[in-house]
């Protein structure tokens, strides 16, 4: 059905580039255009059709080009790992031991500017350096962009408001430390 | 995920694959680092409620004296010895060294080893 | 999400148990993925039983032998039955591997399973879709890309700068490592995987070529190059003792190195 609607569209057209040698040519080249699309559709040449799906798979694995943003966000990763291997080694062996101690005596250990630093040290690096790692699987396993974006963001701005709390927090045990 | 041109099934893939101890050890590193990555808002938390003093100080510290909060912080110690270690095993990794499977194997073995040790060390050091 | 599960059209159904030789000295079981996309809606699992001593050594050998002999409409890839064309990789008990390198008897006991690499498309049986594969082997640009003027005779090289080669050039392009990789079964669309990121490697290592830093330009993507979290299962299963992830570390260290 539709092929004779084709051709009588065809002879329509062929009467009006009839005028000159010009206008044939492009009409040739339309024409020719056109019984490509048909034939992939119509799937009456395999080998055009299996070029049509390499070319489509091809386009799918370019796709927009690298983001030029791999390394970055990797050597933060591991320059931060880097550091937290001393970090943690010196957290475990102090902070737990502060577990039978009561509040108060863990809240002037921590005033104490030495320990203030390096738990905020700690703690900070920490979580740059989770928050790479927590945004690695949500790239890895959430597809749909918008739930990717949104969840990446939610988990900066934890990792934001937990930081800016460890400096305050930390800040104000210092002071009442030295204060009294 | 991607939209797919057919209705051809997919072959069979995680249901299937035989697990080793490399890829348990991965899964591992991934889980434990979720779980370090929650103890260091807790973290935060805490330096924030000792700041704090008062009732936020108390409920606090009462809390991971519970014995659901040393169940945490056992967890949390045993995730941080693994992490650590097996995270010195990928910064070896990425120097490029210890790549062989046998090594490998090795390596991941000494990982779950070291992280056991850490855990008890740290715990003997708490309880005593 | 990633769908950690298979689509509905996949799950397997009702196979179908072929007659097995009642007088079988050494009978073993092979449990085979089978689809039939004239007929099936659904891959089901048919099992033969073979009696091993009619049947050569290896996994391949097995194979040929139910085409042969009892169902000639099973499907596979397959060419030099020596490990050197790459095209009968496939899942066997749970490992990819090539079906002419592997040992029956090095299976242990009990039925052997063959399914096709994993979390592929199934045109049918035991063959599985490898267009995205090739088309990011593509993408890569797997040939030599010099500058200056032609040389007369063949491009130089020093014996230890060939070396270098070592280790990539074997790559048959089976595809073992890639569909063994839990990061190419989520990501595959983007991430270019253990194979191709083999050959990438393989052309930033050759001296004789020119272009390393648009190559690297190419790979620096979160997608990419980083979806590879050491998991080691593509070493795990290449059949020619290759080492991509190796090669993957040394591709995120040169990125890494030029910043
Ligand atoms: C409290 C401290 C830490 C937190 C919150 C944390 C968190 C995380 C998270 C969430 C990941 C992502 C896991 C994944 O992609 O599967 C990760 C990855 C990683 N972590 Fe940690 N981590 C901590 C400490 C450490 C330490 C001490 C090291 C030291 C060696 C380390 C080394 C690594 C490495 C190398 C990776 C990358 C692994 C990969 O490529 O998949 N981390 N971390
Ligand atoms: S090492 Fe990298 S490429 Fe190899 S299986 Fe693991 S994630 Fe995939
Ligand atoms: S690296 Fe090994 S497993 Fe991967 S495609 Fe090449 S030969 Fe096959
Ligand atoms: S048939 Fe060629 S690799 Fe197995």
């Amino acid at each position: 059905m539709s092929d004779a609607k084709n051709t009588d569209k065809k002879s329509k057209a062929d009467d009006a580039a009839k005028d000159t040698a010009k206008n044939d040519d492009q009409q040739h080249q339309n024409d020719k255009q056109k019984d490509e699309i048909k034939v992939a559709r119509t799937q009456t040449d395999p080998s055009l059709l299996t070029r049509l799906a390499q070319r489509t798979a091809y386009r799918r694995a370019t796709a927009l080009g690298a983001s030029g943003t791999g390394a970055a966000i990797w050597t933060v990763q591991r320059m931060t790992a880097l550091a937290l291997i001393p970090l943690a080694l010196w957290f475990l062996v102090s902070i737990l031991s502060m577990l039978h101690a009561p509040a108060t005596t863990a809240a002037a250990w921590l005033g104490a500017p030495w320990n203030a630093a390096l738990i905020g040290a700690f703690v900070l690096v920490a979580l740059r350096h989770g928050t790479i790692g927590f945004r690695v699987i949500l790239e890895d396993y959430v597809h749909s962009e918008g739930w990717r974006v949104a969840s990446i963001a939610l988990v900066y701005a934890i990792a934001a408001l937990s930081a800016l709390a460890t400096v305050v927090g930390l800040a104000v045990l210092i002071f009442t430390h030295i204060g009294g | 995920m991607t939209a797919r041109s057919t209705t051809r099934p997919l072959s069979p893939h995680l249901q299937h694959y035989r697990p080793e101890i490399t890829s348990i050890l991965s899964v591992l590193h991934r889980a434990t680092g979720i779980v370090l990555g929650l103890g260091a808002v807790g973290l935060a938390w805490w330096i924030t409620a000792l700041a704090l003093g008062g009732s936020a100080q108390s409920v606090t510290h009462w809390l991971l004296t519970s014995w659901l909060g040393y169940l945490a912080l056992f967890g949390w110690t045993f995730a941080l010895g693994f992490h650590l270690c097996n995270g010195v095993r990928h910064l070896f990794w990425d120097a490029g060294m210890g790549f062989e499977m046998d090594s490998v194997r090795r390596s991941g073995k000494a990982a779950v080893g070291g992280a056991l040790l850490l855990t008890v060390i740290v715990w003997i050091v708490v309880i005593v | 999400m990633a769908e950690f599960r298979l689509p509905p059209n996949s799950r397997l159904g009702q196979g179908k148990t072929w007659d097995s030789p009642s007088d079988a000295k050494k009978p073993r079981e092979f449990r085979v993925y089978r689809f039939d996309p004239a007929s099936d809606d659904h891959p089901r699992m048919d099992s033969f039983t073979l009696d091993l001593d009619e049947t050569g050594p290896m996994v391949l050998d097995a194979i040929l032998k139910i085409i042969d002999e009892v169902d000639p409409s099973l499907a596979l890839r397959r060419s030099c039955r020596e490990g050197v064309c790459g095209s009968c990789a496939m899942n066997i008990n749970g490992k990819n591997g090539l079906a002419c390198l592997t040992h029956i008897d090095e299976q242990g006991d009990g039925p052997i399973t063959l399914t096709p690499l994993p979390h592929l498309e199934i045109i049918k049986d035991l063959v599985g879709s490898l267009e995205t594969l090739y088309a990011q082997y593509e993408m890569i640009e797997p040939w030599m890309k010099a500058d200056g003027p032609e040389p007369e005779r063949e491009r130089l090289q020093t014996p230890e700068d060939r070396e270098k080669l070592n280790g990539s050039y074997e790559c048959v392009l089976c595809f073992c490592c890639a569909t063994a990789c839990p990061s190419y079964w989520w990501n595959g669309d983007k991430y270019l995987g253990p194979a191709v990121l083999l050959q990438a490697h393989r052309w930033l290592a050759d001296s004789r070529d020119d272009h390393t830093g648009e190559r690297l330009d190419a790979l620096d993507d979160p997608f990419r190059l980083y979806r590879c979290h050491t998991i080691m299962n593509c070493t795990s299963a290449c059949p020619k003792g290759l080492n991509p992830a190796k090669a993957i570390a040394e591709t995120k260290r040169k990125l890494a190195q030029r910043r």
